[in-house]
């Protein structure tokens, strides 16, 4: 999993009912658009991410796209999150080496 | 309200070039999204004074035109992660275009300093009549042209009007001083204060350039409920 998606994980599972839009998506993870847009049209093609448009409240307000994860999105970040967290856990494998005394 | 609505439509400008990139089946409901975003961005308070707002929504439109033009099949929903075709050549060429628009930014700072520098010039070596004279002129086609209401600014008005003033200051001593007419601290006076009405003309474009920034930042009543 990249950065970019592990931070949009992150902003929608701190609240998944709540309707993000693209702006306040880049607020939240920090995210240039040109690196958002793309990222939520990926998800949205897997099913991950669900987007529908709002109704303008007053004449004249342009009516805007929000986001929300689906409920299997909602639980493929939340296991890719804890397999994440999983692997930062363990920590880098090392490799130990033998001492040039003990080698044979 | 006028450098508001550059802004806007320079932003829906680079947005409307992003869309392009996209297939037509989805370029107007891409579009769509990203123009609404502009205004939201214009008037988010929490996203710093006028001037930062205009900075961060240029950079959005900036940045959503960088990411249709690196992975423009991305939107098509085919795109699963691979990385897009001659994304290194597409990289080089935006670093090329960012540093071309860079330099000519430089470029034209540059050339304002120059032309201060050079007015200072002219201001602290004497009067001379082949300067001053094509100052005033050009000066007083500026304020003629912020008078049209398609260009009306007072801002550049007042600031042209303090370069008129300052310009025949100097014509008037530079006249006297090639003529012999008059005594020369006469007209020393008459260039001083003009120096010092342009000083004023000068005070006010300041006073109206931050009188009209803090209007850019006033959100206007239709999106505060939002």
């Amino acid at each position: 999993m990249t950065a970019p998606l592990e931070r949009v994980f992150r902003v929608f599972l701190d609240d998944p009912a709540a309707l993000r839009y693209g702006y306040d998506l880049m607020k939240a993870a920090g995210l240039p658009s040109g690196t958002l847009y793309p990222l939520l049209a990926r998800l949205q093609a897997r099913g991950l991410v669900a987007s529908a448009w709002e109704t303008p409240h007053q004449d004249g307000e342009r009516p805007r796209r929000y986001y929300q994860l689906t409920g299997e999105g909602i639980e493929v970040a939340r296991l890719e999150l804890a397999q994440l967290s999983a692997r930062r856990r363990r920590g880098p494998v090392r490799r130990v080496r033998a001492a040039p005394a003990d080698a044979p | 309200m006028r450098a508001e609505r550059a802004a806007l439509r320079a932003g829906n400008y680079l947005i409307s070039l992003a869309s392009r990139r996209l297939p037509a089946k989805i370029r107007p409901d891409r579009y769509q999204e990203w123009a609404a975003e502009l205004p939201a961005i214009l008037h988010d308070p929490s996203a710093g004074p006028a001037p930062v707002r205009v900075v961060r929504m240029l950079a959005f439109a900036a940045d959503t035109l960088r990411g249709t033009a690196l992975a423009p099949e991305t939107y098509r929903g085919a795109h699963r992660g691979a990385p897009a075709r001659d994304t290194a050549g597409k990289s080089i060429r935006w670093l090329g275009t960012g540093l071309l628009l860079l330099g000519a930014l430089l470029g034209c700072v540059l050339l304002l300093l120059a032309y201060e520098g050079w007015i200072i010039y002219h201001l602290t070596t004497g009067p001379a009549l082949s300067f001053s004279g094509p100052f005033v002129l050009i000066n007083l086609v500026v304020v003629a042209a912020s008078s049209i209401p398609r260009w009306a600014s007072p801002a550049w008005r007042w600031y042209a009007m303090s370069n008129v003033v300052v310009g025949a200051g100097l014509s008037i001593r530079a006249i006297a001083s090639s003529s012999g007419w008059g005594h020369p601290l006469l007209f020393a006076i008459i260039s001083c204060c003009g120096d010092a009405i342009s000083v004023a003309c000068l005070g006010m474009a300041v006073v109206q350039a931050l009188r009209h920034t803090s209007r850019l930042g006033a959100p206007p009543s239709s999106l505060t409920g939002r």
